[in-house]
């Protein structure tokens, strides 16, 4: 079990003159059960990159894996519905995807596209949607009265009803208020720690990724340029300087720190970054 | 969706993309003229070399125009099928029972289909080679003189170059409504009738909730910059006729002569 890309490149409309290639070669693979960020410049091909979990967009060239399904180039896929049931794919501002009288009824659409009975995909909803932060009296409102916040959160509640394993994200917190977005960050991660979910995150907010996440793949003008656990990536200066990438506030404090010789341990938190600095001062 | 070509502007620098659009246009609906002279399949020929010389001359590739017409096969089907039911000139082909198609019914349909495949790459020459902006301030320039006996001259620019700058926004929007909603287990192609619905549903109400959403967002930026439309504006780009645009205007002209001549003689 495991999602792997194998050599994996992406053309958009070839031999037209709106040819644009956004996967090259791209060698990649993704851990189970853990929550891995995708970061990268806009245009970097992240995007596309995720599009390839669920197939919604197939390699132009090279093979996509997952668990036990191989996508390859050049070969029609059967029984996609089994692969997406797998992996849930949130699109970008999801809110644009609700269309039903109420909020239950859009939340049940996508467990029943998946065979799942009338009751128990209701059901699922109202886990769903206690799971988003919203109370179950929302279920028969209709989701156009929300405001744009709640409306995402019902989006990816009619996402987790599905139940998917994997759960991909692509900027599920652009556009929320600080607050908000840190509910649905807490979310994920407990999605992934009580649930066992793998999550996949496609972010610009370094916070997140140095709060929440376990590992970090970087990408860049459609290549797969980094890989590593959050720790490492935000070591790399040189990286993230090429990114235009500023390190979250605890990061540049700690290095500032470093450069002026106090000894500091490796967590990332200001309780023992304080605690570090007590004891280095007290020397 | 991607892929849709009819309307689409082909950014290219070639002698036809620089016309003046206005030439473009003017010359446009002179070969819609032409091609309503019955001047028989010569007729046609006239005006297929005329247009495929253009094409040529914009740097089109042929697939290109090919699926600017695939919107159109489903419509040729149904014409052809009504024509073989209604039509019974000529020699019977092929004969099923009680029933037999003609050749009349054949050649008839052919001839609408050559007519419309005219038409189609005619229009598409123009959208694919002339920039939507262009096009707009061609039909504006074009409907000025009427603008006299109270035709809304700049409005009705404004709203079909409104209308041709969100084509694109709109199949992309489409392409990801149907993205986001494949992920949630829509599948467009297989199920029964209920659930298609279903699907075709899951994928209309968002492009209209999207829609008004831009139209409304569009008004207030419009309104936000002052825009006021029957204000005497002056323009950044000002059209220029130059001999190659004559030249154009000249060479419909020739080919609906030549076309009005073959209606007569022959």
């Amino acid at each position: 079990m495991s999602v792997k890309f194998k050599n994996v490149g992406h053309i958009y409309s070839p031999d037209s003159p709106f040819e644009y290639v956004a996967l090259h070669d791209v060698n990649l693979e993704l851990p189970l059960h853990k929550m891995v960020a995708i970061v990268g410049n806009t245009g970097s091909g992240k995007s596309t990159l995720v599009q390839h979990l669920n197939a919604l967009l197939k390699p132009t060239s090279g093979e996509v894996h997952i668990n036990d399904r191989i996508i390859v180039a050049d070969e029609k896929p059967r029984n996609l519905k089994s692969l997406r049931k797998v992996v849930g794919l949130v699109f970008q501002f999801p809110e644009y995807q609700l269309f039903e009288e109420t909020i239950l009824r859009d939340i049940a659409f996508g467990p029943k596209n998946f065979g799942i009975s009338e009751e128990e995909a209701e059901a699922r909803a109202r886990m769903a949607i206690k799971q988003v932060g919203l109370d179950e009296s929302y279920l028969m409102r209709s989701p156009f009265d929300l405001s744009g916040g709640q409306k995402r959160r019902v989006a990816i509640a009619g996402i987790l009803a599905m139940d998917p394993e994997i759960i991909v994200l692509d900027e599920p917190t652009a556009g929320l208020d600080p607050q908000g977005a840190k509910q649905m960050m807490q979310l994920f991660a407990d999605l992934k720690n009580k649930h066992n979910k793998t999550i996949y995150i496609v972010t610009h907010d370094m916070e997140h990724v140095l709060n929440y996440c376990d590992e970090v793949v970087v990408m860049k003008d459609g290549r797969m340029i980094h890989q590593s656990n959050v720790e490492d990536f935000f070591a790399e200066g040189e990286l993230l300087n090429d990114l235009h990438i500023a390190p979250p506030a605890i990061i540049k404090v700690k290095q500032m720190l470093k450069e002026r010789g106090f000894k500091l341990s490796k967590a990332n938190d200001f309780d023992t970054l304080v605690k570090d600095i007590v004891k280095e001062v007290r020397k | 969706m991607k892929n849709i070509a009819l309307g689409r502007y082909i950014p290219l620098n070639t002698p036809f993309h620089r016309l003046d659009p206005r030439a473009k246009i003017d010359a446009m609906f002179l070969m819609l003229i032409a091609i309503f002279i019955p001047a028989g399949f010569i007729g046609y020929g006239i005006i297929g070399v005329a247009v495929v010389a253009c094409i040529y001359l914009a740097g089109l590739k042929f697939d290109f125009i090919v699926k600017a017409m695939k919107p159109m096969m489903f419509m040729l089907v149904f014409l052809l099928v009504v024509n073989a039911m209604v039509i019974k000139d000529g020699v019977a082909l092929v004969t099923l029972g009680s029933f037999s198609i003609y050749s009349g019914a054949i050649i008839q349909t052919l001839y609408i289909t050559v007519r419309l495949m005219l038409m189609v790459m005619i229009t598409t020459l123009l959208t694919a080679t002339t920039k939507p902006l262009d096009l707009t301030l061609g039909i504006e320039c074009l409907l000025a003189p009427f603008k006299k006996i109270g035709v809304p001259a700049h409005e009705i620019a404004m709203m079909i170059s409104i209308a041709l700058r969100f084509i694109p926004t709109l199949i992309e929007e489409t392409d990801r409504i149907i993205k986001a909603q494949t992920s949630r287990g829509v599948d467009l192609d297989e199920g029964s009738l209920k659930e298609k619905i279903m699907a075709v549903l899951s994928l209309i109400v968002p492009l209209f909730v999207s829609a008004f959403q831009k139209a409304e967002d569009l008004a207030n930026a419009m309104e936000s910059r002052g825009y006021a439309p029957g204000a005497t504006r002056t323009r950044y780009k000002v059209l220029k006729w130059t001999t190659s645009d004559t030249l154009l205007i000249v060479g419909t002209i020739v080919v609906i002569i030549l076309n009005v001549g073959v209606w007569k003689l022959l």
